[in-house]
């Protein structure tokens, strides 16, 4: 019964301290579902295989391959990546972004593949090694020979195009050939119509100016025949009337006989006269020149007309040779199409033939050769572990002991700036931290095989997340002032940091969604840094996206802290 | 001039006024006590005057000025000494004197001088070199003073400064402490031991309930209730005020 009394204080007490219920019943539960949700995303099919092929083409048709569920373990398509260089498609092996890389080497006869393996994780490159083995490179191998056969058949579909096309171009330069000789025919035929034409138009051009002339010659002629025989007719008149005037007057003076022999005289000078004016009137009748006026003006008039037709007609001539100079031209380059088709046709022969022939040959190889040297391997991982849990619970316990104080009080009270105190607190910690860092790293080159050269790389990451992870844990020991408490969250923090790597699940087999948190994890970008620089002895250029990430975190933390400390104070005063 | 004066301090908690109307002024060189009833607003006032609480209304004028608006000026002038340990128990004597004396912005000769100044004063010469856990309770509260007092502060403030301490060693207390006040240190004390407040200190003021509700000279106050020790003065106050 004291046992339940017991039993019964400490879960009042507990419960009723809504912070220790969170810590004890809230933080369990979210490692619990945090370390779910990485098992529960552990997945082979979340392999990623890298490729570096020299012929780009045929990496981006393995790509396309892959899209399907050819390349699969376990029914799950594994995610193929395309690298440029064979140095970048390593370095995404080192630093687990994908779970092999292969490099794909074009022989005469068989194209290699080497499949480079990340030996400094047995998981990763058991699991890699066996979707490989058991999917890959069967699946893969028949998956070249079907392919192949694919890419034969394509490549006869592509000659019998180009064939074909071919014919066609042949024959479209016979139908030009065709149309050259037509319109040279045409032309000729115009050149004799033009050579008729000229014999014609020429003459009537040249006698243009003589019809002219006769033209106006007519007219005048033609009025001076009128004036004439109107002048006659009128003295005719005259002469009739003076001949009948002398006849009254002689009938008057002569004697009959003598006035009937007059008057016969007369009578007959009169039809004289007459018998003149109807030859005149006869020969006006005939020179009817008014008649051939018109049809000199209709011949005047065709010549314009000839004009615009032999205008025309040199016209389609010029036409004529140029389409000639055209059809020409068209031929020459469908000669020269048509020579371009055949060396690709030959091309497409050769390629197919040796598609038809390759096969692909796997080389399994390990990225590292480390494998006899495993402490090495593990040592940044031991490394990281260390530095991530003694800086962030050092400066959390620090900073409890330090508020806690009595003297905390009279610290506050002094005219002394919050930044110096942060600052100062901070330095402490890295000084102990410093301090382990340099046992490690001499215990690392003396006895584990670590490069002295990774100095700098091992100096640089441990302060940036030491620094990081020291700041977190004054900013729990500035907001959470009871040190049970703070001590709990502090290792709760550590534990969640921990689930959050790849200890737990290896990232090639995680989600993406998964990866994307896991890589943002300082202390699996510390553990990546230094295996990088002392494992794989790597330029830290190739990491420098994690050291920058990382010291921008600092600088968030550094303020978390500055702010922690200030309602810390707050908190002290009230 | 008035040392200290406290105008009109008042201080809310939401609803509940804790100090109201707080009027009170402290003399140069003088040792003014302070007492009161649990719960009387002793410990909030102090923690107004040495700026780790704000006040809701009044104002403070140390030498004229209002540390209310210049906390840093009163800072630098007060030195505070509790019934607790407010040391580093791992540092000695001297390293505690040197650490706290560069947070006031002081060189390391003045410290030096400083610190010889106040040991032989305090009763600790000997001891300097020794980790604050390895003295004993009284030498702890003396210790505690002469850090208080490191940076040569104008106002020395003590919160029950003998709780904890046997008679012979308060008496001991009360002696450095007023050869503390004749170097020329003023000195405001909190208590609730009244028979010490009304022994050592020259006025003082009875704080009940957030409001002063007596305030005199020790010798005004026996004056007034004819001879009576300052306990019974204190419990009779209290009393009137309650009736």
């Amino acid at each position: 019964m004291k046992s339940f009394s017991i039993f019964s204080k400490n879960l009042k007490t507990v419960s009723r301290s809504l912070s220790y219920f969170f810590v004890l019943l809230i933080c369990p539960v979210v490692l619990i579902l945090v370390a779910g949700g990485m098992l529960n995303s552990f997945d082979t099919s979340h392999i990623s295989v890298g490729v570096y092929d020299i012929m780009k083409d045929n990496c981006e048709s393995y790509k396309e391959m892959s899209s399907g569920t050819d390349l699969s373990y376990g029914g799950n398509a594994a995610r193929i990546i395309c690298y440029n260089t064979l140095d970048s498609c390593l370095q995404a092996v080192g630093s687990s972004r994908i779970g092999a890389c292969l490099n794909v080497i074009e022989h005469d006869e068989y194209y290699q593949v080497d499949v480079y393996l990340d030996s400094s994780r047995r998981l990763v490159e058991y699991y890699s090694k066996q979707m490989i083995l058991e999917s890959f490179l069967e699946t893969q191998t028949s998956f070249v020979d079907e392919t192949a056969e694919e890419m034969e058949e394509r490549l006869i579909l592509y000659s019998l195009a180009l064939v074909e096309a071919e014919n066609d171009l042949y024959a479209t330069h016979s139908d030009l050939k065709d149309q050259e000789l037509l319109l040279i025919d045409r032309r000729n035929s115009l050149n004799e119509i033009r050579q008729d034409f000229d014999d014609i138009y020429y003459p009537i051009k040249d006698i243009e100016p003589d019809l002219w002339n006769m033209r106006n010659e007519l007219e005048a002629n033609q009025y001076i025949m009128q004036n004439s025989i109107n002048s006659f007719q009128t003295n005719k008149a005259n002469l009739e009337s003076r001949i009948n005037n002398l006849k009254i007057f002689l009938e008057t003076r002569l004697d009959s006989g003598d006035f009937n022999y007059a008057q016969n005289e007369l009578d007959l000078i009169l039809y004289d006269i007459n018998q003149i004016d109807q030859a005149l009137e006869n020969i006006n009748a005939v020179e009817n020149s008014q008649e051939l006026i018109g049809y000199i003006d209709l011949i005047l008039s065709v010549i314009p007309k000839l004009d615009n037709v032999k205008t025309a007609l040199d016209q389609t001539d010029r036409d004529l040779e140029l389409a000639i100079i055209k059809t020409v031209e068209a031929q020459q380059k469908v000669e020269e199409y048509i020579a371009n088709l055949e060396l690709v046709t030959v091309d497409l022969e050769d390629l197919g033939e040796k598609v038809g022939t390759k096969t692909a040959r796997l080389n399994f190889k390990e990225y590292f050769s480390l494998t006899n040297n495993p402490v090495l391997v593990s040592f940044p991982l031991l490394v990281s572990i260390i530095i991530v849990f003694t800086s962030l619970i050092l400066s959390n316990l620090f900073i409890l002991r330090q508020v806690n104080r009595p003297s905390y009080f009279r610290e506050l009270i002094a005219p002394t700036g919050d930044a110096s105190f942060l600052l100062a607190d901070y330095f402490i910690n890295c000084f102990f931290i410093a301090i382990q860092a340099v046992v490690l790293f001499i215990v690392g080159v003396s006895w584990v095989g670590v490069p002295v050269g990774s100095l700098w790389a091992f100096v640089i990451s441990i302060f940036l997340s030491a620094s990081l992870f020291i700041f977190i844990g004054m900013t729990l020991g500035y907001l959470i002032k009871s040190q049970s408490l703070s001590m709990l969250i502090a290792i709760f923090l550590v534990m969640l940091l921990l689930i959050i790597s790849d200890l737990l699940v290896p990232t090639p087999l995680i989600s993406p969604a998964m990866r994307f948190f896991v890589e943002l994890n300082p202390f699996v970008m510390l553990s990546n840094i230094l295996k990088h620089t002392l494992v794989l002895e790597r330029p830290m250029g190739e990491v420098s996206w994690r050291f920058i990430v990382l010291a921008f975190f600092l600088f968030f933390s550094m303020i978390a802290a500055y702010i922690s400390k200030k309602i810390n104070k707050n908190k002290v005063r009230e | 001039m008035v040392f200290l004066d406290f105008v009109g301090v008042k201080k809310r908690y939401g609803k509940k006024e804790v100090l109201s109307d707080v009027t009170l002024s402290i003399q140069e060189n003088e040792i003014f006590g302070l007492v009161g009833s649990s719960g009387g607003g002793k410990s909030t006032l102090l923690k107004i005057l040495v700026g780790m609480a704000s006040a809701s209304g009044g104002k403070i004028l140390f030498r004229d000025k209002d540390v209310l608006r210049r906390p840093e000026f009163l800072r630098k002038n007060i030195g505070f000494a509790t019934q607790k340990n407010m040391l580093f128990d791992e540092l000695t004597l001297k390293e505690n004197a040197f650490y706290f004396g560069r947070l006031y912005s002081m060189g390391r000769r003045e410290i030096r001088e400083r610190f010889l100044e106040l040991t032989p004063l305090l009763g600790l010469s000997g001891f300097e070199n020794l980790q604050i856990k390895n003295y004993s309770g009284g030498m702890v509260k003396r210790a505690n003073l002469l850090i208080s007092l490191i940076h040569n502060p104008k106002l020395l403030i003590l919160d029950e400064p003998t709780v904890g301490l046997d008679p012979v060693l308060r008496d001991i207390l009360w002696k450095y402490i007023h050869n503390i006040n004749k170097n020329g240190t003023t000195i405001l004390v909190i208590s609730h031991l009244l028979d010490e407040i009304g022994e050592h200190c020259d006025r003082a003021g009875i704080l009940k309930r957030g409001k002063i509700v007596a305030f005199g000279s020790i010798k005004q106050y026996k004056k007034a209730y004819m001879g009576k020790n300052f306990q019974e003065i204190f419990e009779a106050i209290i009393k009137n005020e309650e009736l």
